[in-house]
């Protein structure tokens, strides 16, 4: 006969878990005996210990698909460090942009493991400051051409298109392509009545983080960035943080939806 | 080389079904087992060998779907309301037996580290000590975890036997 010790939640729970050694056992069972209101509920968690197996038991046995293996793994590897390379390339050129602007600085200066959305930033604002203050030439493609979203979607490689703005007094003027890093990269322009402009800077941005959403901010222009699915994009603008807000949340639910 | 890969996928098969029970959304499972297997790859020499390779490849797993859930309230908290608000999938009819329907639902009402710890031990099998190290608290922690998301999980199938579903697919 097993020494009587108090029998205690935690050994309820791995009697029903099979984690007690054959004597504890025992005396557990000898214990329910008595106790049939404890018994009914230990019976009630053995039923949903057999009953998550009865669901979830298959998705073990399923066949394993390719992309999850080892092997896969380890030749996105080789592909993202190839294609790394020829980022750094082009960063000597981003440097050269963004250096003027102050803005790598503030990104550089910037501690976390997420060198690739912090060029976004970079790239996007470069890219706005440079495009935003032009008059005559803000946009390569104006957005009456029926061919801008097909253009650009096939440069990147994926359907790419930009969310009308309409609603927040924002009209899509067009886009550009621009270069990003190993690959394109495209940018729209939008414009209010006042003449302010806003910029959406989308670029392809495979084996980053899922979805985050960040604002960075410098001299007074704003961008709001995140990524999604295999594309970056950053909201960028001249305009206080609330309204930027309230249009790249207009942006993100549109293009996640 | 060859034998870490080989170690790593042999684990997959359990931690897909782990992750499906978790999210309960075949992509997003996928997508995170996915992840950790390039974590496990890359990190690999920092595996010690204290842990089983099964508890140190659900510890990556846990902590991607912890930090993923972290950044989803984190996007919602900006936004203001749900971007993606956490759905209820409710599973079709002739998905098995009506107390198996009741579990599901009931099972993706619990609160994450309840759910974690139920599946952990009562879906793969762990140890209370390797489900502590996995999910990074302190044994009786997880036995009060476990304890509790029992004790809700029967509390809320008994509501759900009594009258058809409704009850369970208001969402908090």
């Amino acid at each position: 006969m097993t020494e009587m010790i108090p029998v205690t939640e935690a050994d309820l729970h791995a009697y029903v878990d099979g984690q007690l050694d054959p004597d504890r056992r025992a005396a557990i069972e000898a214990h329910l005996k008595d106790d049939p209101e404890t018994a009914e509920r230990i019976a009630d968690y053995r039923r949903q210990n057999e009953g998550l197996r009865a669901l979830f038991g298959g998705v073990a046995d399923t066949p394993v698909p390719t992309a999850l293996t080892p092997a896969a793994a380890l030749a996105r590897r080789r592909d993202r460090r190839r294609a790394t390379l020829a980022r750094s390339a082009a960063a000597v050129v981003l440097l050269a942009i963004g250096a003027g602007s102050g803005w790598l600085l503030n990104d550089m200066l910037r501690i976390g493991p997420a060198p690739l959305v912090a060029s976004l930033t970079d790239e996007a604002a470069a890219a706005h400051r440079m495009y935003a203050a032009e008059r005559r030439h803000a946009v390569e493609v104006a957005a009456e051409e029926e061919h801008l979203f097909r253009w650009l979607s096939n440069r990147l490689g994926d359907d790419v298109r930009a969310p009308a703005l309409d609603a927040m007094g924002f009209r899509l003027m067009g886009g550009r392509l621009l270069p990003s890093g190993g690959g394109p990269a495209a940018q729209f322009m939008y414009q209010d009545a006042a003449e302010q402009r806003l910029t959406l800077y989308i670029r392809l941005d495979p084996g980053s983080e899922e979805t985050q959403f960040e604002y960075a901010s410098e001299d007074g222009t704003g961008a709001f960035y995140w990524v999604e699915g295999r594309f970056g994009y950053a909201l960028v603008g001249e305009m206080p943080r609330e309204s930027l807000l309230r249009a790249a949340r207009f942006v993100y639910l549109d293009l996640s939806g | 080389m060859a034998d870490r890969d080989a170690l790593i996928e042999s684990e997959i098969p359990r931690l897909r079904r782990f992750a499906r029970a978790l999210t309960r959304d075949p992509d997003w499972a996928d997508d995170l087992v996915q992840d950790c297997v390039e974590r496990a790859l890359s990190r690999w020499s920092t595996w010690r060998g204290g842990d089983s390779a099964r508890a140190w490849l659900f510890t990556i797993l846990h902590n991607l779907h912890a930090n993923a859930v972290r950044r989803r309230a984190r996007a919602r908290a900006i936004f203001g309301h749900p971007v993606r608000p956490p759905e209820i999938v409710t599973p079709p009819p002739q998905a098995g037996s009506l107390s198996l329907r009741d579990l599901d639902l009931a099972l993706q009402r619990l609160p994450d580290d309840q759910r974690r710890a139920i599946l952990l031990v009562g879906l793969e099998g762990l140890t209370y000590a390797e489900v502590a190290s996995v999910t990074g608290v302190p044994m009786g922690t997880v036995m009060s975890r476990l304890s509790r998301g029992r004790e809700r999980l029967r509390r809320l199938m008994a509501e759900g036997s009594n009258d058809g579903g409704p009850v369970l697919r208001r969402v908090k």
